[in-house]
């Protein structure tokens, strides 16, 4: 059975790579396979929702996007896709090659669904399969986007008013459940995130209950400790590979030739006077 | 779903100025303004929106800045005593949007961990306040901010952020009392925040060479109290070897929160400048206090015929009613014979606020035995003077005594009154609506107390206390009529903790009405 297939472009400030989007819509051209591009999801499904009936209505959708979390909560959200039609959400940085050969050619010409207007749309998508209701987000917004329906359910109820780049609510968020489809990381951005986000200290209790400024000071040592373990773990890498067997330490060594072309890296006694040699080894510029 | 109402909300008075000579030229009109008016903090919402109306009367250019104009009247009044605050006690809030879009720093449950690397001005701010000393919090939002407010252990925060964050924060920073100055950003957008740095550097750097001493530690006090009653201490103030004098210091040695001593010890270090040490005077006196209020409690036991007491048996179970009853009168004698020796300078007036207060809770207590008897519903007129006979003096003897025996006048003492009669009938409501949080009713509900829920419920709905009458079964927590009831309790409830507010700002001892202030959110919480 043939698929409907859909591509956001995330264009609105977006996120994703244009060159990712690009090859994908080359290859699907080629292969005279049919899809819909959409400019901007986000902003779409906000201003002009009745321009994406064919998204809601589609028997077997695939899209292509950012997360698949973001999209899938974006859309399911709406209310307007039947949940029980098939739909499939992948990164547009997905492995896919094997899942766009297997799709059937000659399925229509391309179509566009723009999105022409100068707001960008920045704000929180709810995965309701994790929000547990605590109102947390509701409470914290300063600006009043989120309210509460009759029945309990938390809603994003004045999108408009939230704040370009701010994702603090999600931040806030102890269930993981908000999702800002446009932010940079993992798991705000509705990705998988890499399980630090869900390590939460005690400070908020301990602040409750022991001698504030003790635990405050506490902290700020504890950080700066952390800090100095992050540069001698840097310093140790390097020296690591300062210490590396001959062939690999040419090989390395080659790599690290400075921007300036002077012999510094290579000829750690040569004559010029050069940062690199001994500083930041990431730095491929020096001052000879 | 998504989409509901899509505008953004714009109020009046809302506008910031954009420049720090604006800003300057408001703090000086203010400073004028004060120059002939008394600003006492901690000041509340209604006097900072009382201050802010007469500048604008003054100033009608100002009027677009209503918002920023009752920060900064807070500001003022706090600055004298947030001087007086060593920088080591102070907390400075940061906001996350003064970071740089790539900022590289993680987060905690408080906010953000600097690492000071430079793309933003957070570096260099937090760099500063470090060398002074501060604790600083960059933080987004305001749950931070309201953690540490309500924590009732932050004796400063020197806060800066947006007007809407202040709007959340302020009202908290009234209820405890803590003093603050809040440093409003220049937009509102939640990125590429910018400060006055000038502004922001002299708030910092100020520091008075004297220490302000009105900050109490309530925490540290009540150990001090809590360490007036052990057995030792105890049996040397009774000075008598005796089975009955046993029992009577067994019973006030054991369990009790020392509130009202902890009350009375609190107004008199408000006022005298703490100390910290505490001569035989003042505790013999604090005790006293807490003679008076065991004493009670042993009647009330018997009266209302409990079993139990903290968890364990009545002193009439455990012994029998004869003896309680005599138990309950010679610690009573006790409470009059420790304040008539304990070498106080205004033994008559202390003598004078103990046997009112005593006389008084036994007429409350009187009209709710003979309204048992009876069994007619009350009106609420009449709950509240039952109220205000039976808890108001407990309190108002404990205050009453700190500030006698600190030598206040009139003016404090009469603020006291006014103060604590608020305070009884706000600590009673909220006891009632305690027993309407529950799961279940206590026993003994509605025939052995006057409630106010019930009363409220009967004179909207007698038909259903009828009801709840015949059949005591029914479930009265689940009925939309006692949610109405309860609702209206909360209203009164509220009424009466700002009835308690009001009579703080004729007080004009600084170091009282922020101790007022917090104690009232300590006894009748949110």
């Amino acid at each position: 059975m043939s698929k409907q297939i859909f591509i956001c472009g995330c264009e609105k400030d977006g996120k994703i790579e244009k060159g990712s989007v690009q090859k994908l819509i080359e290859t699907l051209e080629e292969k005279n396979i049919g899809f819909t591009y959409i400019e901007d999801m986000c902003g779409t499904i906000l201003k002009n929702p009745d321009d994406l009936e064919s998204l809601y209505t589609a028997k077997d959708a695939l899209v292509f996007g950012c997360q698949a979390r973001a999209m899938q909560h974006l859309v399911d959200n709406t209310g307007r896709r039947n949940e029980e039609l098939a739909t499939e959400y992948l990164h547009i940085d997905d492995e896919k090659e094997e899942l766009i050969s297997s799709l059937e050619s000659g399925t229509g010409e391309p179509l566009k669904i723009k999105y022409s207007d100068e707001w960008k749309p920045w704000y929180p998508v709810i995965d309701y399969e994790r929000c547990n209701g605590c109102r947390k987000c509701l409470n914290f917004c300063l600006f009043s986007v989120y309210s509460v329906e009759d029945d309990g359910t938390v809603v994003v109820s004045a999108s408009a008013n939230c704040k370009d780049m701010c994702p603090a609510c999600a931040r806030v968020c102890s269930q993981n459940a908000i999702i800002f489809p446009k932010y940079a990381e993992s798991p705000i951005d509705g990705g998988d995130g890499d399980g630090s986000e869900n390590k939460k200290t005690d400070i908020l209790e301990q602040i409750q209950n022991d001698d504030v400024y003790s635990v405050l000071s506490a902290r700020r040592k504890n950080f700066q400790v952390s800090l100095l373990k992050k540069d001698q773990l840097q310093m140790a890498e390097e020296e690591r590979r300062a210490c590396c067997s001959g062939a690999d330490k040419v090989e390395e060594k080659k790599e690290e030739k400075c921007a300036c072309d002077c012999n510094c890296k290579e000829e750690p006694e040569a004559s010029c006077d050069c940062d690199c040699k001994d500083g930041d080894a990431n730095s491929n510029s020096c001052c000879c | 779903m998504i989409l509901r109402k899509d505008q953004i909300n714009t109020n009046l008075g809302n506008a910031l100025p954009q420049t720090p000579e604006k800003l300057k030229q408001i703090r000086d009109l203010i400073r004028d303004y004060a120059a002939e008016t008394e600003i006492i903090p901690p000041l509340q919402e209604s006097e900072v929106i009382f201050h802010s109306g007469e500048l604008i009367k003054m100033h009608p250019e100002l009027f677009l800045y209503q918002k920023l104009l009752a920060v900064m009247i807070n500001n003022f009044a706090w600055q004298n005593i947030v001087a007086g605050i060593p920088f080591n006690r102070r907390i400075l809030l940061l906001p996350k949007c003064f970071s740089h879009a790539d900022c590289p720093a993680k987060f905690d449950e408080l906010g953000l961990l600097c690492e000071q690397c430079g793309r933003c001005d957070l570096a260099d701010i937090i760099s500063k306040a470090d060398d002074l000393g501060y604790h600083t919090i960059v933080s987004e939002g305001t749950t931070s901010a309201s953690v540490l407010l309500s924590s009732g252990q932050v004796e400063c925060v020197i806060g800066v952020g947006c007007l809407h964050s202040f709007e959340r924060s302020f009202p908290l920073a009234v209820r405890e009392a803590v003093p603050s100055i809040a440093i409003p950003l220049y937009n509102n957008d939640c990125k590429d925040s910018k400060v006055d740095d000038v502004w922001l550097n002299e708030v910092l750097a100020n520091r008075k060479e004297s220490n302000w001493h009105g900050w109490i530690d309530l925490d540290q006090l009540k150990k001090s109290v809590k360490s007036w009653f052990n057995r030792e201490n105890l049996q040397e103030f009774f000075d008598y070897q005796d089975d009955t004098v046993d029992i009577a210091i067994n019973w006030i040695e054991k369990d009790g929160k020392r509130w009202r001593p902890l009350m009375m010890t609190a107004v008199y270090d408000a006022l005298m400048g703490k100390s910290g040490e505490y001569n035989e005077t003042i505790q013999k006196l604090a005790v006293s206090i807490e003679c008076f209020h065991k004493a009670s409690l042993v009647h009330d036991d018997i009266a209302d015929d409990d079993d139990k007491r903290y968890g364990k048996p009545s002193l009439h179970k455990e012994f029998d009613v004869p003896v309680a009853l005599n138990v309950g009168d010679l610690i009573v004698g006790y409470g009059y014979q420790m304040i008539a020796e304990s070498g106080a300078k205004h033994i008559k007036s202390l003598l004078k606020v103990a046997s009112c207060a005593h006389r008084d809770l036994s007429l409350g207590q009187g009209e709710e035995l003979l309204w048992r008897s009876n069994g007619k519903l009350l009106s609420r007129e009449e709950i509240i003077r039952i109220f205000s006979n039976k808890t108001s003096p407990a309190f108002e003897v404990a205050l009453q005594f700190g500030a006698i025996q600190a030598n206040a006048g009139a003016d404090v003492t009469e603020v006291i009154s006014e103060y604590s009669i608020a305070l009884g009938i706000a600590y009673q409501i909220n006891d009632d609506l305690d027993d309407f949080r529950q799961n279940e009713i206590a026993s003994g509900f509605n025939t052995v107390q006057p409630s106010m829920i019930s009363c409220i419920l009967n004179e909207k709905y007698p038909e259903k206390i009828k009801e709840w009458r015949r059949n005591q079964d029914s479930d009265i927590l689940k009925w939309d009529e006692t949610k109405e009831a309860m609702q209206e309790a909360e209203e009164m409830l509220s009424e009466y903790k700002q009835k308690a507010m009001k009579s703080l700002c004729r007080l004009s001892n600084s170091n009282l009405k922020i101790l007022l202030t917090r104690l009232l959110n300590r006894i009748v919480p949110e």
